[in-house]
């Protein structure tokens, strides 16, 4: 009796069940993997007349988890992209994150907006190769020939890449026009280099509860996801002016001077920027006029014969001499086209800044009246 | 007659296991347990009235809702005294708060499968702490069925979880 006591108790272990283990899979931010089963297992203890009774266990009732697909498209960075007048690879920057709960493949369409400024030319979206940090909005620069694909093959869940729009502004498009674009990324099924669109499962298809079905969770349940992004131009806008003083005449000398002959004449060629961006390797060249004569230095302790001022700066000077420039210093006096024209260019002058009135280059120089 | 009831109890005790071995008669269990799984589905009927229903698990994504129902069936000739159903809550989903029903019974709850309690009694320590435990918390459910289960009457247990 005692030997059949201890022989139920060894069976009424055995059939004492424990609680299901379903697959074990890593718990996501982005939730849990897709193709997971998940199951419940229920035990029931009772007794029949006061006799406990071997507990019994329900079947497994099972389910797989399903493919959420879901992304977000992220403008970063100034809101509209600044780029200058025929610049080429201007971006705009996006991040790409993955919020559903499989790996997905995207691929990219770009629109040039129409109604706007002005349109970029040979828009296409490069991949960064650079790391991403989900909820960072400093894109890295984008790197021309390094950054060279146009699609995502593979992107996990909870992870992101940075994805640019690239587009070249046309040559002479005008300071402050602005081009809207739009990036649009598209799911696709993981591996297949961003080809195979992501279908969703039918509600025509059979409901399987252990099949692997594909629900589109993101705005607009289309599993793509459209943001627009802008670009403006800064470029340099140089208004050149030339205006002329009479110095000084012979018989006047200085005093409400004339222009007759013999009388020194003070030229001053303005170059005015009113863009957004400075205007670099300026070079200005300029016929001396008819009848005149290139005077002597005048500046700088009658060394130099010409100044160059920039808003109301100390000017700077340089010698034009006839011909090259054989002192380097930027200013000479060649003969174009038959006629003495005053050069003047790096490094005496290099730089044009924005800033109006206020970074106004003057170049002033003097000749005598035949 | 002390032998013949020691005798008569090892019996009884015997014949209830289901992993009869060959030395011992083969009896069935009386309670039959039945898991299914299912989602809660808004219907509209043709006046548009909107009402919920039930329908069995097809697409479940991380968020969704899942009705479990364990339902406990007598399928022999004498009642089944203290039923006691257990159900660990499955791995990756967590415990809906006040989601566990079952008329007739009593419900508890443990955390870590040892000490079972009602929703004020549950407690873990975090960080040196000891705080009330949180639904999401739960491990398991517990519904001790207050009235004997008759010969072919059946019982039922729901409860709710989200899956992470």
């Amino acid at each position: 009796m005692k030997s059949s006591l201890n022989r139920y108790k060894r069976v009424g272990l055995v059939c004492v069940a424990l609680g299901s283990i379903a697959i074990s899979q890593q718990s996501l931010a982005a939730g849990t993997s897709s193709t997971v089963t998940i199951s419940n297992t229920a035990t029931v203890n009772y007794q029949v007349t006061g006799v406990a009774q071997t507990p019994v266990n329900s079947n497994a009732a099972t389910f797989r988890v399903d493919n959420k697909v879901n992304l977000t498209l992220t403008h970063v960075g100034a809101a509209q992209t600044t780029v200058f007048a025929g610049q080429p690879n201007g971006t705009v920057a996006y991040r790409l994150d993955n919020l559903g709960n499989t790996d997905q493949g995207y691929s990219f369409t770009l629109v040039n907006l129409g109604g706007d400024g002005f349109d970029v030319t040979g828009e296409t979206a490069r991949v960064s190769t650079q790391a991403c940090t989900p909820g960072s909005t400093t894109a890295p620069a984008y790197v021309p020939g390094t950054d060279n694909l146009q699609v995502v093959d593979t992107l996990a869940p909870d992870t992101c890449r940075w994805v640019f729009f690239v587009g070249n502004t046309p040559v002479g498009t005008a300071n402050g026009l602005i081009a809207n674009v739009t990036l649009q990324a598209i799911t696709r099924i993981a591996g297949t280099a961003g080809v195979t669109l992501q279908p969703q499962t039918g509600s025509g298809i059979a409901d399987d509860k252990d099949n692997v079905d594909v629900v589109f969770a993101d705005t607009g349940k289309d599993a793509t996801e459209t943001t627009a992004g802008a670009y403006i131009v800064s470029t340099a806008a140089l208004a050149v002016a030339k205006s002329s003083t009479v110095i000084s005449d012979p018989f006047n000398l200085a005093v409400f001077p004339k222009a007759i002959p013999g009388a020194t004449m003070e030229y001053a060629i303005t170059l005015t920027n009113t863009g957004g961006a400075s205007a670099s390797v300026v070079t200005i060249s300029d016929p001396v006029p008819a009848n005149t004569t290139f005077a002597l230095p005048a500046y700088n302790g009658n060394v130099s014969n010409v100044s160059i001022q920039v808003g109301a700066a100390a000017p700077t000077f340089c010698i034009a001499e006839v011909g090259a420039d054989s002192n380097t210093d930027g200013c000479s006096r060649p003969t174009v086209l038959g006629v003495e024209t005053l050069t003047v260019g790096t490094p005496a002058l290099t730089t044009v800044n924005t800033g109006g009135v206020a970074t106004q280059v003057a170049i002033r120089f003097r000749v005598t009246i035949n | 007659m002390k032998t013949g009831i020691k005798n008569f109890i090892g019996a009884a005790a015997l014949s209830a296991c289901s992993f009869g071995s060959p030395a011992f008669a083969q009896t069935k269990d009386c309670v039959v347990l039945k898991a299914s799984a299912e989602v809660e589905q808004e219907v509209v009927n043709a006046k548009g009235e909107k009402s919920t229903t039930l329908a069995p698990v097809n697409k479940v994504v991380p968020g969704d809702t899942v009705v479990w129902t364990i339902t406990a069936n007598n399928v022999c000739t004498k009642p089944s005294d203290n039923v006691t159903i257990n159900n660990p809550v499955p791995e990756h989903m967590a415990y809906v708060a006040n989601s566990a029903m079952g008329a007739g019974s009593d419900i508890t709850y443990s955390v870590d499968g040892k000490t079972f309690g009602t929703t004020d009694q549950l407690t873990v320590s975090e960080n040196g702490a000891t705080r009330k435990a949180r639904a999401d918390e739960y491990k398991h459910i517990r519904w001790v069925f207050k009235n004997s289960l008759q010969p072919g009457a059946s019982a039922f247990a729901r409860f709710r979880a989200v899956l992470n």
